[in-house]
C-alpha cells in the first residue's frame, strides 16, 4: 500500500486549462466545481444534475424516492473515531438524509487491491455492518472486483443508496428565503483533523475523534415534526465554508455567520492553529446545517438538541436581505470577511 | 489557548481601536513587513477598524513572493532528478519558475516532499541513504536558526546525503530599499515580531534616525498589531523616530544570542536577489566556508544559472506600496490565483492575491464570457512543464533593471 | 472610479485600503512567520539535541529547544518549524495587556501637569 509519508499536507494551485486530472480535483473546492462544469454536468444533462443537490429526488409512481452515490478513498483506512466502512455506510446515509429522505437500502461496491489482508477486509465489513444497524439500512446488493498490486490502494469502496421521501417539502438551495436561519448540528472540524493526526503522526493529549456518525435520525425527526426545512447540507469535503458557499451561489442569497457561535473544541482549534488550517473549511462526517425560516428555529433547535450527533445544535447565521451572492463571516472582533471557495483543497483523500 | 486567546479580545481591540482614532490627527502611512501580520491583518479585519487618514501598506513580508524565480529553476532543476527528495515548505510548491514549479515537478514523477521542519529532511537523509535530500530553506531570520541547527547536524553525525538550497533574506536591508525608492511613501514600520525575536532590534536604530521613521517591533496577535499601529501613530504625531518593542513577550534587545550565534557559524550574510526588486547588496544569507559541501548549488551544479523574471510581472513595485495590483495590466486577466505570473499572486500573503479576492465583489463583467488565461511559457523547452495553455509567442520584453539601493 | 479593462468594470479600490469585506484565504500548511506559542510538558536531551514535547492547545509536538537552555517544564515557548525562538515572558504579556490602561495615565499626566510626553517604556 502506499506510503502516507508521501501525501503532501497542503495541495497547492495548479496552472489552468488542465490537461490531466490533479489530487487537488478531488477536493471538494473550485477545480472539483469546474471539473464537473466542464466535463460531468454536460455529459449527462437533465432536471436532476442541474439541482447540484446531494442526491436526487424523484417519484416513481406514487412514492417519492431518494438516490444518492459516494466513494470512499481516504487514507489512512483506521482513524480515531472510524475507518473507511463506517465512512461509507454514514456518508451514504446523510447524503439521503440531507435529501430529507428515510435511508432504507444501500449498495457495496468493493474494489480490493491484491495483497490486502483478509483481517484488514473483516474489520472493514464489521464496521460497515455495525454502522448499517445502527442507521437501520441494510446492505442489499454490491459487488467486488480486484486490482492488481500497486493499482489500487488496499480498498476503495462505493456506495449507493436509496430512501423514501414522506413529506411534500421540496428541499433545496432554491428554497432558501431572505430571513432564514442557519441551524448547526455541532462543533466542526474533528474528522479532517483526526486524519490528520494518523497521516502526519501528530500526538494529542486526548486523542481527537473522527465525528463519523449517521444524522438521519435527527433530520427526519424534524420532518415528522412539520418544520418546513427549506435546505439542508452535510459537510464533507470543503467543511462548513464550502457548503454555505455553494448553498449561498446556487440559491442566490447572502449568507451572514457569526465565528462567534461556530463550535470548535479546543484541541481542533490548537492543531488548527499551529498547521494553519482554518476549520471552517475542514471536513466532517456527521455534521450538517439545516436552514429553517425564522419562525421555526427555536423548535428546531429543541428537536435536534435530543439527539447526541446533533446535541450541541446552535444558530449561527441567517440569510440576509441584499442581493449578493456570497458568504460573510463576522469575525470575533466584529468585523466582516467574505468567505471565499478554496482552489485546491486543504486535506487529499479526505474521505 | 493560552498567550493566543487573551490577545484577541474583542473589548480590547475596540479601546485599541477607539485610541487610535483619538490619536490620529492626520494621514499616515505605515508598512508592515511581515506575512504572517498581513495574515492576521485580513483574517481578522484590523484594518476595518482603523480611522480612514491611517492606511497600511504590506511590504515585503512574504519570504515566497521575494524568492527570485532562478531559485525556483534551480529547485525544479534538482527537483527533477532522479536521485533527488526535495523537501520544501507548502507555499513554495506553486511559485512559478521561467518554466514550470515544483508541483509540476511533483505531478511528473519527482520525489517533492513538503515538510514541517528542515529538521524533518534532516530524519528523511539519515532514513534514505541512497538519496540525496535537498532541503529548500526559503525564509527570514525567523527560520534561520532552525535551518542553521538542520546542517549543523547533519555535519556533526557525518552525514553527506543531505544538502541546502539557500534563499535566505534578511530584513533591515529591505527595508532600507523600501525607504530608498524615489516613490516611498512609508512614514513609520510595523516591523516583524518573529525576525526580531532572533534578532533582536538593535539593527533598526540606525535606519531609524537616518530615515527618521518610527519602527515598532510588533506580534501577531489582533491586540498586538493594534497597539503596534497606535505606537506608531503616537510617535507620529509627536514627530518622534524611534524603535518600541510592542512584542516584549517575546523580543529582547539583543534577540536569541545562541540562535545568532549558530547562525554565525553556519551562515554569512550575501548579497540577493529579490524578485521584483532585483539585488540588494548584503541582504541574504547563503552557507558559511566551512559548510559549503551542504551547498545544494554547489553539488548539483547550478551555481551559475540566472534568468529574466516575467517583464509583466511587477510584483516588485506592489511590494514597495507603489503600485496597485489593479493597475498591472496582467492582473485579473492572464495573472490570477490559478495561473500566478508572480509570487505576490501565489502567496496567501502575497498582495496581488489579497486583491484578487476582494476585487471579485466589485467587478462587473461585462461580457459573460471567462476571461481565458494565456500562457506566455515557452513551452518548447525540456522541462515538466505547465500542462496545456497557449505559448503567445511574443518575446518577453527586456528583463527589468536590477534595483540598486541608494548609498 | 472606474476603469474599463477588456470589457469589465474594475472599481478603484482607494489608496490600498482594505476595505469592507476582506476576504478568506487558503492556508498553508507551514508559513513562513507562523510561530505559536505552546507549554512544554517535558524534557530530554542536551545541547543541541535537548527536545522537548511540548502542547500546543491539546496537540503535543516534539521541538528542538537548543536555542532555550534557559526554558524549563512549565514554559511556554514561541515555536516556529519545530524550533523554540523564545521564552515566553509573562510578566511582560501581562504589561502588553495593560498598555491601554498605562496610556491612560499617560494621558491623565499629560492633559494634568503640562508635562512633556514620555514614551511608553517597554523594559526589555
Amino acid at each position: 500500500m502506499a506510503d502516507e509519508k508521501t501525501f503532501t499536507l497542503n495541495c497547492p494551485l495548479p496552472i489552468a486549462p488542465q490537461k490531466q486530472v490533479l489530487l487537488a480535483h478531488g477536493g471538494g473546492g473550485k477545480l472539483m466545481h469546474d471539473l464537473l462544469e466542464r466535463y460531468v454536468v454536460p455529459a449527462f444533462r437533465n432536471p436532476q444534475l442541474e439541482a447540484r443537490h446531494d442526491g436526487a429526488v424523484f417519484r416513481v409512481g406514487g412514492a417519492r424516492l431518494a438516490f444518492t452515490t459516494d466513494s470512499y478513498v481516504v487514507r489512512p483506512l483506521f482513524f480515531p473515531g472510524g475507518d473507511i466502512g463506517s465512512l461509507a455506510v454514514n456518508g451514504t446515509v446523510n447524503d439521503l438524509a440531507m435529501c430529507g429522505a428515510r435511508p432504507l437500502y444501500l449498495s457495496a461496491g468493493l474494489i480490493l487491491e491484491e495483497g490486502l489482508s483478509l483481517d484488514v477486509l473483516q474489520r472493514v465489513l464489521d464496521s460497515m455492518r455495525i454502522c448499517a444497524e445502527a442507521a437501520k439500512v441494510q446492505v442489499v446488493t454490491g459487488d467486488t472486483k480486484v486490482v492488481d498490486q500497486g493499482k489500487g490502494d488496499g480498498i476503495f469502496i462505493n456506495t449507493a443508496g436509496v430512501g423514501v421521501v414522506e413529506h411534500g417539502l421540496e428541499i433545496g438551495p432554491a428554497r432558501v428565503r431572505p430571513g432564514d436561519v442557519i441551524l448547526l448540528s455541532s462543533d466542526v472540524g474533528r474528522h479532517g483533523i483526526a486524519i490528520m493526526a494518523v497521516r502526519e503522526g501528530l500526538e494529542f493529549e486526548s486523542t481527537i475523534q473522527s465525528d463519523c456518525a449517521p444524522v438521519a435520525a435527527p433530520v427526519l425527526a424534524l420532518v415528522a415534526a412539520g418544520i418546513e426545512i427549506h435546505c439542508l447540507r452535510d459537510l464533507t469535503r470543503g467543511g462548513l465554508a464550502t457548503a454555505l458557499i455553494e448553498i449561498a451561489e446556487t440559491a442566490g442569497a447572502h449568507i451572514r455567520v457569526e465565528e462567534a457561535r461556530i463550535a470548535v473544541e479546543e484541541n481542533v482549534c490548537g492543531a488548527c492553529e499551529i498547521l494553519g488550517f482554518d476549520p471552517l473549511y475542514l471536513a466532517n462526517e456527521g455534521r450538517f446545517i439545516a436552514i429553517v425560516p425564522a419562525a421555526c428555529a427555536e423548535r428546531a433547535l429543541g428537536i435536534l438538541r435530543e439527539y447526541e450527533v446533533s446535541s450541541q445544535a446552535a444558530t449561527i447565521g441567517h440569510v440576509a436581505e441584499s442581493p449578493a451572492r456570497l458568504v460573510t463571516l463576522q469575525t470575533r472582533l466584529g468585523t466582516e470577511r467574505v468567505l471565499d471557495m478554496l482552489s485546491g483543497e486543504q486535506l487529499p483523500r479526505i474521505c | 489557548m493560552k498567550f493566543v486567546d487573551e490577545f484577541r479580545d474583542a473589548e480590547a481591540a475596540r479601546q485599541l481601536a477607539a485610541a487610535i482614532h483619538g490619536a490620529v490627527t492626520r494621514p499616515w502611512t505605515i508598512m508592515e513587513v511581515c506575512g504572517g501580520q498581513t495574515h492576521a491583518i485580513m483574517k481578522f479585519g484590523i484594518d476595518e477598524l482603523l480611522p480612514a487618514p491611517v492606511t497600511l501598506l504590506h511590504g515585503p513580508g512574504c519570504p515566497v513572493c521575494v524568492t527570485p524565480v532562478e531559485l525556483i529553476d534551480k529547485a525544479t532543476q534538482i527537483a527533477a532528478l532522479r536521485e533527488v527528495i526535495f523537501c520544501s515548505f507548502g507555499d513554495m510548491l506553486r511559485v512559478p519558475g521561467t518554466r514550470c514549479d515544483l508541483f509540476h515537478v511533483k505531478a511528473n514523477g519527482g520525489d517533492v516532499r513538503v515538510v514541517y521542519s528542515p529538521l524533518d529532511a534532516v530524519k528523511l537523509a539519515r532514513q534514505n541513504p541512497a538519496k540525496e535530500v535537498v532541503f529548500f530553506a526559503v525564509g527570514f531570520e525567523t527560520t534561520a536558526p532552525a535551518n542553521a541547527m538542520a546542517v549543523y547536524q547533519a555535519r556533526q553525525t557525518g552525514l553527506e546525503n543531505f544538502s541546502l538550497l539557500v534563499s535566505h533574506v534578511l530584513v533591515p536591508p529591505a527595508l532600507e530599499a523600501v525607504l530608498n525608492s524615489p516613490d516611498n511613501r512609508v512614514q513609520a514600520f510595523l516591523a516583524a515580531g518573529h525576525v526580531c525575536t532572533v534578532m533582536g532590534y538593535e539593527e533598526y536604530h540606525p535606519l531609524a534616525s537616518k530615515y527618521h521613521v518610527p519602527i515598532v517591533v510588533t506580534g501577531f496577535e489582533p491586540l498586538d498589531i493594534l497597539q503596534g499601529v497606535h505606537m506608531c501613530v503616537r510617535q507620529l504625531e509627536q514627530g518622534r523616530a524611534e524603535v518600541e518593542n510592542q512584542y516584549s513577550r517575546s523580543v529582547r534587545p539583543q534577540g536569541n544570542v545562541p540562535a545568532r550565534e549558530l547562525m554565525s557559524k553556519v551562515f554569512r550574510v550575501v548579497h540577493r536577489k529579490w524578485r521584483g526588486f532585483g539585488e540588494i547588496p548584503r541582504s541574504g544569507l547563503g552557507l558559511a566556508e566551512g559548510y559549503r559541501q551542504y551547498d545544494a548549488e554547489i553539488k548539483f551544479g547550478v551555481e551559475a544559472y540566472s534568468a529574466a523574471e516575467d517583464s509583466e510581472c511587477v510584483s516588485g513595485e506592489v511590494l514597495r506600496g507603489i503600485r496597485k495590483p489593479t493597475e498591472c495590466s496582467a492582473f485579473g486577466l492572464r495573472c490570477t490565483p490559478e495561473h500566478p505570473l508572480g509570487a505576490t499572486m501565489v502567496s496567501n500573503e502575497g498582495t496581488c492575491a489579497a486583491y484578487y479576492r476582494y476585487r471579485r465583489t466589485r467587478v462587473e463583467l461585462a461580457s459573460s464570457s471567462p476571461l481565458q488565461p494565456v500562457c506566455r511559457r515557452d513551452t518548447s523547452l525540456a522541462c515538466p512543464e505547465r500542462s496545456g495553455g497557449t505559448a503567445d509567442g511574443d518575446a518577453s520584453g527586456t528583463p527589468p533593471e536590477p534595483f540598486r539601493s541608494r548609498p | 472610479m472606474a476603469r474599463e479593462i477588456r470589457g469589465s468594470k474594475i472599481t478603484q479600490l482607494p489608496n490600498y485600503e482594505i476595505t469592507k469585506f476582506l476576504r478568506s484565504w487558503e492556508v498553508d500548511s507551514a508559513y513562513m512567520c507562523l510561530a505559536v506559542p505552546g507549554k512544554i510538558l517535558s524534557i530530554a536531551g542536551a545541547d543541541e539535541l535537548r527536545i522537548g514535547r511540548v502542547s500546543f492547545g491539546g496537540i503535543v509536538k516534539e521541538v528542538n529547544l537548543a536555542c532555550v537552555p534557559e526554558a524549563k517544564i512549565g514554559d511556554y515557548v514561541i515555536v516556529h518549524v519545530g524550533f523554540a525562538l523564545s521564552v515566553v515572558d509573562e510578566a511582560e504579556a501581562q504589561i502588553t495587556l495593560d498598555y491601554l490602561r498605562q496610556i491612560g495615565e499617560l494621558q491623565a499626566l499629560e492633559s494634568g501637569g503640562g508635562e512633556a510626553p514620555d514614551e511608553v517604556e517597554k523594559p526589555s
